[in-house]
This record gives structure tokens, sequence and C-alpha cells, in this order.
């Protein structure tokens, strides 16, 4: 440990939360994952770190915080928790809550320039859209390298390539995506749920809620698999698929003309709401969705923006975009410079813009 | 962009309502304890509400805030009244306000209704940096909610508390808390002097305090 002992926030205290109200936290963030939970920004010791143990930053989204902290954990090392609004590294920083001035707090709420004799920050992949690390570097002498996008592989990451910039796409696993669909699910459930227990009684909203609930997750875990394109298309399919088979279910089981017609009406909003909704919680769709996000709208980049390279100022060879896109949307074409392979595959998040070391992309 | 553009233009309206017509009484009474001419930075300008009303006093006004659309319409309001020193607008989070200013550079530094936007850490730090900024002799100016004295306003304030920080979060998309022994934190930074308005039936107070002045020891 450094000699001045630094103040640690809510690593040590987290770590004495009794199982059942860790387990009723994480149930309570998955099921409200729409909204921020903010943990306190600054400062996480880990393990006895030196004067050169690595800095790593993340947003103060306390569930990302502890999915970080679990990793870190095995190792002596500095967390910085950049207050970002209590969001996720994504949506921060693509939304303008996790950038270059939010780096910043992070340095200067932690004083980790006491702790460490280097200045070199591990940046969370998914930070690229909104920090500047060329600004950063000149308004606090601090250098910014980023990790992987998953948590998962920054043990790999830190014995091989640390802290060279390694191309790493985003990835969508079963797991996360029935979680999401849980997630998910608040909306739907409650916009038809409630409306159709002050109809029909509260039990059919609830049994509407649940329907909302299981069509989300199902609808998440089938999504990869589906085959139209992800948006209205897509969303009005499912709906009129869901609410015709709920009016011909209803009819099927002899219900008065009232039932086909409360179900069909639904189940079809229900879908059309689930479809529409989702792809905004896929990291494969996601900055595309902008009209759906309420709460975390991408703000950096405007509504189906598409990177245009300026091929004169690209330098010949630098590979840095092509990196840094969380797709694997960019390549270098036969004159070494950056081109966009198809933009089907652009997501609008900004992170190549924002990291071209000669702001050749706009 | 669009929605936070969206945001800034919907503050005032917000404010207005959330302060039942009242932000404009509060903005005065804020800045009747600040003398005029001086040289005054306001941290968390916002749409520059209490900026005019310090500017319109003759102060000198460097005001900041960490949003350029909340400062794009405080310029557009600024433009519209005629004042003798029109206040330095700047695009600024309290954590870069240290780099950009010297320490001892301004007679006053005030804020409203921003530190209960600031997390306990974000906080500590800004009344810190907040005193180093001020000159010797200078004055902190703090407004912003607090917990009502009385039980029963105590009461109230906690009943409507809830439904009115959902209507904050839905017009203004940022959630705050009341501040804790704010006089408390200004004396344990050594300010003097440590003063107490409340308003708004005890639940908005502006605290002000002032940074010991250097003093000539006797001669002996």
């Amino acid at each position: 440990m450094p000699s001045a002992a630094p103040e640690v926030t809510a690593a040590r205290a987290a770590a004495t939360v009794p199982p059942h109200r860790a387990w009723l936290r994480e149930l309570v963030q998955l099921l409200f994952r729409s909204f921020p939970f903010h943990t306190e920004p600054g400062l996480r010791v880990f393990g006895t770190p030196g004067r050169s143990a690595p800095v790593f930053v993340t947003c103060n989204f306390d569930h990302t915080v502890r999915m970080v902290s679990r990793v870190l954990g095995r190792y002596d090392c500095y967390l910085l928790v950049a207050p970002t609004g209590g969001m996720n590294v994504w949506c921060a920083s693509a939304g303008g809550h996790f950038g270059t001035d939010e780096v910043e707090a992070a340095i200067r709420l932690s004083n980790i320039e006491d702790f460490v004799d280097h200045h070199r920050l591990v940046l969370p992949r998914l930070a690229a859209p909104g920090v500047d690390t060329k600004e950063l570097r000149r308004r606090t002498g601090w250098r910014a390298v980023f990790g992987p996008i998953e948590i998962g592989d920054l043990p790999a990451w830190l014995e091989g390539e640390f802290p060279h910039l390694v191309p790493d796409q985003v990835r969508f696993p079963a797991r996360r995506r029935a979680a999401m669909g849980v997630g998910a699910a608040l909306w739907p459930a409650g916009l038809i749920g409630f409306p159709a227990g002050l109809i029909e009684g509260w039990q059919t909203g609830l049994l509407a809620a649940v329907l909302g609930y299981l069509l989300s997750v199902l609808f998440a875990l089938a999504y990869p698999y589906l085959p139209a394109e992800p948006g209205l298309r897509q969303a009005a399919a499912l709906g009129g698929l869901l609410g015709a088979a709920a009016a011909g279910g209803a009819v099927v089981s002899g219900g008065a003309v009232a039932g086909p017609v409360f179900w069909g009406i639904a189940l079809a909003a229900l879908g059309l709401l689930i479809g529409l909704d989702f792809p905004s919680w896929s990291p494969t769709d996601v900055c595309k969705q902008q009209l759906l996000c309420f709460l975390y709208p991408a703000t950096l980049a405007p509504a189906g923006f598409l990177p245009t390279v300026d091929e004169p100022a690209c330098i010949d060879g630098c590979d840095i975009c092509v990196r840094i896109c969380p797709k694997g949307a960019l390549t270098l074409n036969e004159r070494s410079k950056a081109e966009l392979i198809d933009p089907a595959d652009c997501l609008s998040c900004y992170a190549c813009v924002q990291q071209c070391p000669v702001d050749a992309i706009s | 962009m669009k929605l936070l553009e969206t945001r800034a233009s919907r503050y005032d309206r917000g404010m207005r309502l959330l302060t039942f017509g009242r932000i404009g009484g509060l903005y005065r009474a804020i800045a009747g304890h600040i003398p005029p001419g001086s040289e005054v930075l306001e941290i968390g300008c916002g749409t520059g509400g209490l900026t005019a009303e310090l500017a319109g006093r003759g102060c000198r006004v460097t005001a900041v805030d960490r949003s350029p659309q909340m400062l794009a319409i405080a310029a557009r309001k600024l433009a519209e009244i005629d004042t003798a020193a029109s206040p330095r607008l700047l695009p600024l989070s309290i954590t870069g306000l240290d780099r950009t200013f010297g320490a001892g550079a301004f007679d006053y530094v005030v804020s409203c209704l921003v530190l209960s936007e600031l997390t306990a850490t974000e906080e500590r730090y800004a009344l810190d940096c907040s005193v180093r900024l001020l000159r010797p002799g200078g004055g902190l100016v703090i407004a912003d909610e607090v917990l009502p004295a009385n039980p029963v306003r105590r009461v109230i304030y906690h009943a409507t508390r809830l439904p009115v920080a959902a209507l904050a979060y839905l017009l203004t998309q940022t959630s705050s808390h009341h501040l804790r022994d704010i006089d408390g934190k200004l004396r344990s930074r050594g300010l003097e002097a440590v003063e107490r308005t409340t308003l708004q039936h005890g639940s908005f107070a502006i605290v002000a305090g002032r940074k010991p002045a250097c003093r000539l020891q006797p001669q002996k």
C-alpha cells in the first residue's frame, strides 16, 4: 500500500452485504434494469497495490462496478469510478455522460496521482464513443488505453496484449439475452398489464403482465435467429402474429365477443412493444434504435449517422478505428485507408470518430 | 443532442413549476448576499437565471456549467438584458475548475441547486475547490434543498418529496437530494460567520460563509 492510504469509498462495505440482501439487490436491479442505479464515484482499492499498480476506470452503474470488482479483486490494482449518472458504460458514453469530463472527474475525485508513479489509465472499451483521449492527456497528463469489451476477457488481455488495442466485437450470448429480456419486459408488461387490470380486473392485468415477461424473454432468446431485420417491420409482424393467435385462441375456447377482441389487442400491443423496444437493449443493434431510448438516448451522433472517412487526412495503415469498432464494420482498403465495409453493420456509436488520432472521420 | 436540448429548454419551465413560480424570488434572495461589483464565480449556472440577477446588480460574473446546451440558453437569456459587464460563460464541470482558475481568483463563489445533484465524493470536492478559488475575505454562498427543521414541515416535505422528485426527473432528467449539515461543512473548511437563511417553508436554504482574511499581526 502507498504510504498515504487512499480513501476507499465502498469496496469494503460492499463485501460485507449479507447474501440475501445481495441477491435482492441483484433482482431489483434486474427488474428495473432500464433505470440508473448509482454507486459512489471515487477510488476503489483491490489487494495491496504498489506505485506501479494498474489503474482501471469504469462507470458508476452499481451492477457494472460489482461485475468489474469481481474480476479486479484478483489483482493488486486501483479502480476509479467515474460519475456517469448511474448509467452503464456504453449508454453513458454514447449519450455524453461518460466522456473526457467524467474521466477527468474520476482522476481528480480519487487523488490517484498521489498513489501511483505512472500516468496510464485502462478505460472500458465501450467508453470509446465518449472519451477524447487526446483532450484527456492535454488536460490531465494521463494517457488512456482501452481494454477488451467484456470484463471477463480482461485477465487474458492483461497477460497477453496489454496495453495494446485489440480488435474486439460485441457479443450477445443466450444468458445475457435472457437477463435483458427480463429487464426489457418492464415497459411492455406495465403498459399493457396496468390498463388491462383496470379494464378486466387485477387477475387479467396480472396475467397480461406475466405474459409480457414470458414473451419478452422468449423474444430475447430467439432474437439472433429471427428472420426480419430488427425494427418496425419485425415488431409489426410479431404483434400481428401474437394478436391473431390470441384472438383465435379466445374464439376456440368459446369466450364472448369481447374476449377475442381484448386478448387480440392486448397481445398484438405486447408483441409490438417488445419488438420495437428490445433492439435498443441488444449490444448488436443498440445505438441504431435512438428513437426508442427514452432514458439513455445516444446524443453524440445524429440518428442514422454513418462515418465518412477523409482519405487524404487518414493516416496510411493506421487501424485504430478498425480495431475500436465494436461491430468490426470498418476495414483498411487497398490504399491502406479506413473504409466502412457495410453500412448495415454500423451502430452509429461514434467510437471511430472520437478515437481517430487525426480527426479524419466525421 | 435532441433530448438534451429539449431538456435544457424545459429546465426553466420545470423549475418554475417545481418552485410554484417562486424561482425568481429565490434568485433575487441569493443575489442579495453578494455586494454589487464583486468578482463572482457561479458554479452550475444552468440556464442563467441567477447569472442574470447577479449581472443585473453589477457583479462581474464568470458562470460555468457542464452542459453546453444549458449555456446556449443562458447566453440567449443574458443577451436580452442590459448589463455593465456581460457575464463570461464557460462549459466546465466542477472537476475542471482547478485547472482553469487560479487559487483566490474570486470575491464570491456561488452555486444554486448544484450540490443537491452531486454524490458525497463530488460534493466534498466541490466545496474544497470553491474554498480554494476564494480570495481571503471572500464569500461562499450555497443555495439548495435542505430538510426543514420544523417536525411538521419535515413530515410534509417527506410526503411531497416522492411526487416532486418524480416530476423533477420527468421534467429535467435529474434527481436530487437535500443537503445535510451544509453549515458544518462550511465551518469545517475554515469559513467564518456562517449564516443560514431558510425559504420555501424551510426546505430551501441559502448558506453563506466567509473565508478568513489575512490579518496583519499587531506591532509590539
